[in-house]
């Protein structure tokens, strides 16, 4: 019985394995002969499926880039970048991407601390963050145990050294790995999706217009509340917007 | 001259004589529509602050205006003073009706007096009295009375003394054909100001105004057998956008007309004075509207290639500033609309510039004249063009069509076909252009998708970190654990290995010299050398942990130095070897030197 149901679960996910396989490379297909719509339907069903990768986020802002969703395209290369921060072919297309949209918002001049550090940030996926810390957490602790064995005064006066240095970088690795987590798993910006909307001064439908975004405009989501959320603008304006104007990255 | 005769009557009627500050109001009980009268408010003190009444329903034409006059009386030797002053305003009557002029207040010996309300009839005319006053009005104007034909000069203001006009110098227009708007103020009397209320709209036009700046002609016209004094205000020229029939709305303003105020003529000897130098001019304010204009607009016929909107009467000039040229520098093209017409409601011309050039759009100079007979000039568009690649280029010919309204027919020019002959260049020497970024991102296109199979994640996976992240990190602290604790180890057995050794050495070498010394006893010299030699040198490997190959004295000694041995014990332990080795192979050695070496021996094997 329990053989039977594992047999069939295995053949289940080989199936299901193997029917992936092949939208993907159908999707590629259709993308290649520029049947843009099902390239999207296809990338879509994919992602619905509960599966993602940077590519496929890529693939997909490219396929939305060519049929003119400028809003949709930035919102899946976001998403591209959330995964491999550093891929430069999606962040091209990103800044092509961004350079067709309507609303020009002048950012609030940012430390250029705090900017150094978010471009440090960025620069990794999170598991790449992780994988340099576990390495500086090697280099460290062979350093700790070579100068606890080492009775040589001239070689414990080098390692201290060094591994004062690796101990820095081993700190700073860990607060990197953690922001860019914390980054990560946050999901507080978001890509307004709609041609325009106007963002209102309250969360109810028959507040103020505050002022109106257009496609493609990224804004920060600062609180949610039934069927809306609190967006800040780069420029620090805030406003409330419904909950289906805007796509969360 | 009856009505005259009762105005007097009602004038005496109405002065009163009083005792005290007070105000005589002086002003008829009725007049008959279209009557000019004089309202007089008299106060028998010094009088300022005056404070006059609103005269509703009439047309105030001039005042109020201040006199004063004193007197002096002698009756029987007593000397009367008096002072007073007068307010007096020239009042229109335009309404039939009854109206109540309302009261008028003053300052006097630091008292505020008041004047009471009065009601004036106004009575329309009778027939009688409209020829009557036709009759007066052509007995004014018969040129041997001085007096009445100055009276009609001077006091008079209607709309045929003073009146505001709009003309146009073509009703019957193209669409796009310059008009000439003049706006006029024709008048008889003098005029210290005018201020224009509101400028027509122009709907349906585009204006432009030519006065700006320059000063208002003053000429004189006849217009229906009278001369009248003009005043061109306004001139402007007008451009149709629409073609039927368009409306050019009034222009009103605000006219401040000068009126000569006349004493009543009494017959007394003061009549003397009665004369234009002792006039005072009055201001007064009216309001002037001009008329309307209505201007038909005819539509253009067909226009041919190369028009841009133009019309009126051009000329055009056009090229290039180098016909030879090196890739990535600059040249300018350009073309310089010159004329009189539209200039400024010309659209940019569409030039094919070979694509190899890069191009901006083009910079427009204007260079516009608004005269009185309309706006002229040159509008010039400048292109500068990079060429990017070596070659011979053509920039085609280039046709400027107008439409002459005069003529009723387009006229073209053209502009000869531009010949640039670019020779290879620097590619450093790019000529940079600030918007050059801009450029190239939008010319550039996105990157393909990426290829191939990839891996894919599970989407709720990825939010937190792999396991394999916490077991690798477990691994490396076990690891550093283990290999630290493993190295402790290694270290405190090496120290235990030196220990035991050396116990163990000392132990034999006791043991070796104890055989030692029973071959002493039984003078076994061989023997007893060789123990002496054995405990020594096992000793010594054995506490400097030196292999047993490489033992001989040299070695031995180098690390006695490197272990920093007492000098003195370093020569003893030398002098020792060198005694041993030297008596193990000469035999015949006397026992007392045994006896020496074994007691040599045993100090330095215990030293150590």
């Amino acid at each position: 019985m329990t053989l039977k149901k594992s047999i069939l679960t295995i053949a289940v996910v080989l199936t299901s394995l193997t029917l992936r396989a092949q939208t993907m490379a159908d999707a590629e297909k259709a993308y290649q002969s520029a049947n843009y719509n099902e390239a999207v339907v296809l990338y879509e069903q994919i992602i619905g499926q509960g599966k993602e990768s940077a590519a496929l986020y890529y693939n997909l802002g490219n396929a939305y880039y060519r049929l003119g969703q400028n809003g949709k395209a930035i919102l899946n290369y976001e998403r591209a970048l959330r995964l491999k921060p550093g891929d430069s072919d999606t962040r091209e297309n990103l800044a092509l991407a961004e350079s067709r949209t309507t609303d020009r918002i002048p950012a609030i001049p940012q430390m250029f601390i705090s900017r150094w550090y978010s471009s440090i940030v960025s620069l990794l996926s999170p598991s790449g963050w992780r994988i340099v810390l576990l390495c500086l957490l090697a280099i460290v602790s062979a350093i700790v145990v070579i100068f606890m064995l080492s009775t040589d005064y001239r070689r414990r006066r080098t390692l201290v050294i060094i591994g004062g240095v690796a101990v820095m970088l081993l700190l700073a690795s860990i607060a990197i790995t953690i922001s860019s987590s914390v980054r990560f798993v946050r999901h507080n910006e978001a890509i307004v999706t709609q041609q325009a909307v106007v963002v209102k001064g309250s969360p109810e439908n028959d507040s103020v217009d505050k002022f109106i975004l257009h496609e493609g405009t990224k804004v920060h989501i600062d609180e949610q509340l039934s069927g809306w959320y609190k967006i800040r603008l780069a420029d620090g304006s805030t406003g409330w917007m419904a909950v289906d104007d805007i796509e969360v990255i | 001259m009856k009505r005259q005769i009762i105005s007097i009557l009602v004038f005496i009627a109405l002065t009163l004589t009083a005792i005290g500050q007070e105000i005589t109001v002086r002003a008829p009980q009725s007049v008959s529509v279209g009557d000019q009268f004089q309202v007089r408010f008299d106060v028998n003190d010094k009088a300022s602050n005056f404070r006059g009444p609103s005269f509703k329903g009439f047309s105030v034409l001039s005042g109020p205006s201040t006199s004063s006059s004193s007197s002096m009386t002698i009756i029987n030797g007593q000397v009367n003073r008096s002072v007073s002053t007068g307010f007096s305003y020239v009042i229109l009557a335009d309404q039939e009706g009854s109206f109540t002029v309302g009261a008028a207040s003053c300052t006097a010996n630091g008292k505020t007096i008041t004047s009471e309300p009065f009601t004036i009839k106004v009575e329309k005319l009778t027939q009688a009295q409209q020829q009557q006053r036709k009759q007066q009005q052509q007995q004014r104007r018969d040129p041997f009375d001085p007096w009445s034909n100055q009276q009609q000069q001077t006091t008079k203001i209607d709309n045929t003394t003073l009146f505001a006009r709009a003309s146009i110098n073509k009703s019957n227009l193209y669409q796009g054909e310059q008009a000439i708007i003049t706006y006029k103020i024709y008048t008889q009397v003098p005029i210290s100001q005018f201020q224009i209320d509101k400028l027509p709209g122009n709907k349906g036009f585009w204006a432009e105004d030519l006065s700006v700046g320059k000063d208002i002609k003053q000429y004189e016209e006849t217009v229906n057998g009278q001369r009248y004094q003009v005043a061109e205000i306004r001139r402007g020229a007008l451009f149709p956008q629409e073609n039927g029939t368009i409306k050019i709305e009034p222009l009103d303003l605000n006219v401040l007309a000068m009126v000569q105020r006349q004493r009543r003529r009494t017959g007394s000897i003061w009549d003397l004075f009665d004369d234009p130098f002792f006039n005072s001019a009055q201001a007064v304010e009216r309001k002037l509207t001009t008329n309307s204009i209505n201007v038909k607009v005819k539509s253009l016929p067909t226009a041919p290639d190369g028009f841009t909107g133009a019309v009126g009467r051009f000329d055009v000039e056009g090229g290039v500033n180098t016909n030879k040229v090196r890739a990535n520098e600059a040249v300018t093209y350009h073309i310089t609309i010159s004329g009189s017409g539209n200039i400024m409601l010309i659209n940019t011309p569409d030039i094919e510039i070979p694509k190899v050039f890069e191009t901006y759009d083009p910079e427009v100079k204007d260079k516009i004249t608004r005269s009185d007979n309309g706006v002229s000039g040159s509008r010039t568009y400048e292109w500068v063009l990079i060429p990017r690649s070596q070659g011979e280029f053509v920039i085609p010919a280039y046709t400027f069509a107008y439409f002459d309204p005069s003529a009723g027919h387009y006229v073209t020019r053209r502009v000869e076909a531009q010949r640039i002959s670019v020779s290879a260049g620097d590619p450093k020497a790019m000529t940079s252009v600030s918007s050059k970024d801009d450029v190239r991102l939008l010319n550039s296109d996105i990157n393909y998708i990426k290829l191939g199979r990839y891996k894919l994640s599970d989407r709720s996976g990825s939010e937190h970190p792999n396991p394999w992240f916490w077991i690798v990190m477990a691994v490396i602290i076990v690891i550093s654990t283990v290999a630290y604790l493993f190295g402790r180890k290694q270290q405190s057995d090496a120290k235990d290995i030196a220990g035991t050794r050396l116990k163990q050495a000392i132990r034999m070498a006791h043991k070796r010299l104890k055989k030692a010394a029973q071959y002493l006893k039984t003078d076994d010299n061989e023997h007893f050398y060789e123990e002496i030699y054995k405990a020594i040198w096992g000793c010594l490997a054995d506490k400097y942990n030196i292999e047993p190959a490489e033992l001989n004295r040299d070695t031995v000694n180098e690390c006695l130095k490197a272990k920093n041995v007492d000098p003195d014990v370093q020569q003893r332990i030398m002098k020792l070897l060198l005694d041993v080795d030297m008596a193990r192979f000469a035999p015949g050695d006397p026992s007392a030197q045994r006896q020496a070496v074994y007691d040599e021996a045993l100090a330095v094997i215990s030293s150590i």
